[in-house]
């Protein structure tokens, strides 16, 4: 399976927030712009890395782009939500 | 001649402390911990070595290694981390990139480099934010092939001598590396963690050891410590840029909820 358009689509689409909106307004429309096969598809909207990684050869750093893209409440147990004291810019 | 004043490694993320608040706690504390030792020993410039997580380097061009110039940095903003501008130093990029092209290292520069947390975080530690410039230089653990084990060892020993020999009278450098420890990332393995590796491998590095690491292929290193424990390579130059030198855990936590170990180490030089 060719990977570079799955993994050539989530760098396109998830590394602003203008990319992310449009994907998550239509994410079929997106995955047949980018002629992504239906397993591929599939994989996506799993929204399981694991599955994205093995199944669709997605980069696994990638894989994480994308879940922060259609998941956004997932970031935040991956940020410094947690730590109020820190988000001053270390100041 | 520069001198390296300062010689350490950390982890670089911090996620959700809620399922492990003590462990996170002790986390915060041994980075405060490490970010205070660097500010004291009073560093001219800083040189970060780390990854980039695919938001600067990704796969449209992808250098196994890349140095940061400029004379200014604007964090990506990634993990939540203020997005607060800091200082880097051309002059020590520029100086050290021409260096290393004349020893056999073509490092890509980047001018135009927006740090995430591999860079940011570990700076969050240094008080006041900004107040050393910070020069990045980035391991590519996410192409394939890796640079090897030997590659970046003999790109470390190059960084020492560099500064050893080319840098100005009286420049104090801090070094830091930042990454690992063991971690599977969103492949088989995930939420593994290599604690009896980890822990190995931070003991061995406070006791000036290392030399059991420096044969290992990188995929030793997966099998060992996971696809994401490759960025122990961080940690392995920033000990071989101060031979023979032993240092203090200032922390380890195995943390499964976070899917990896977090681990820091200050030198004694």
């Amino acid at each position: 399976m060719d990977a570079s358009r799955i993994n050539e689509m989530i760098q396109d689409l998830c590394a602003t927030p203008d990319g992310m909106a449009r994907l998550r307004a239509n994410l079929d429309a997106v995955f047949a712009e980018y002629g992504l096969s239906a397993e591929q598809q599939a994989a996506l909207h799993s929204c399981d890395t694991l599955k994205m990684v093995a199944e669709a050869r997605v980069h696994p750093i990638l894989a994480f782009h994308y879940l922060f893209a259609v998941r956004p409440e997932v970031m935040q147990n991956m940020s410094l939500a947690g730590y109020p004291d820190l988000l001053g810019g270390g100041r | 001649m520069g001198t390296i004043v300062s010689a350490g490694a950390t982890s670089h993320i911090l996620f959700n402390p809620a399922p492990a608040p003590e462990a996170a706690r002790r986390i915060v504390a041994g980075m405060e911990e490490s970010g205070r030792r660097m500010a004291a020993a009073r560093p001219d410039v800083l040189l970060i070595i780390s990854s980039d997580h695919m938001f600067n380097i990704n796969l449209r061009v992808q250098p196994p290694f890349c140095i940061g110039v400029s004379d200014r940095f604007l964090p990506f903003g990634d993990m939540g981390i203020p997005r607060t501008p800091f200082p880097g130093h051309r002059e020590f990029a520029l100086s050290l990139a021409r260096f290393s092209a004349q020893q056999g290292f073509d490092l890509a520069l980047a001018e135009g480099l927006k740090p995430d947390h591999g860079v940011t975080l570990p700076l969050l530690f240094i008080k006041p934010w900004g107040s050393v410039p910070t020069v990045p230089l980035y391991v590519n653990i996410n192409m394939d092939p890796v640079p090897s084990v030997a590659r970046c060892l003999a790109l470390a020993e190059c960084m020492r001598r560099w500064i050893a020999t080319e840098r100005p009278p009286q420049e104090r450098v801090a070094v830091l590396a930042s990454g690992g420890l063991s971690h599977w990332l969103n492949i088989p393995g995930a939420g593994t963690v290599a604690e009896e590796f980890d822990r190995e491998f931070i003991d061995r590095l406070a006791r000036g050891d290392h030399a059991r690491y420096t044969t290992m292929s990188t995929d030793d290193i997966r099998r060992s410590a996971g696809n994401g424990g490759l960025e122990i390579m961080n940690w392995m130059m920033m000990a071989a840029m101060v031979p023979g030198t032993g240092g203090e855990k200032l922390y380890y936590e195995p943390m499964p909820a976070w899917q990896t170990g977090m681990g820091g180490l200050a030198m004694r030089l």
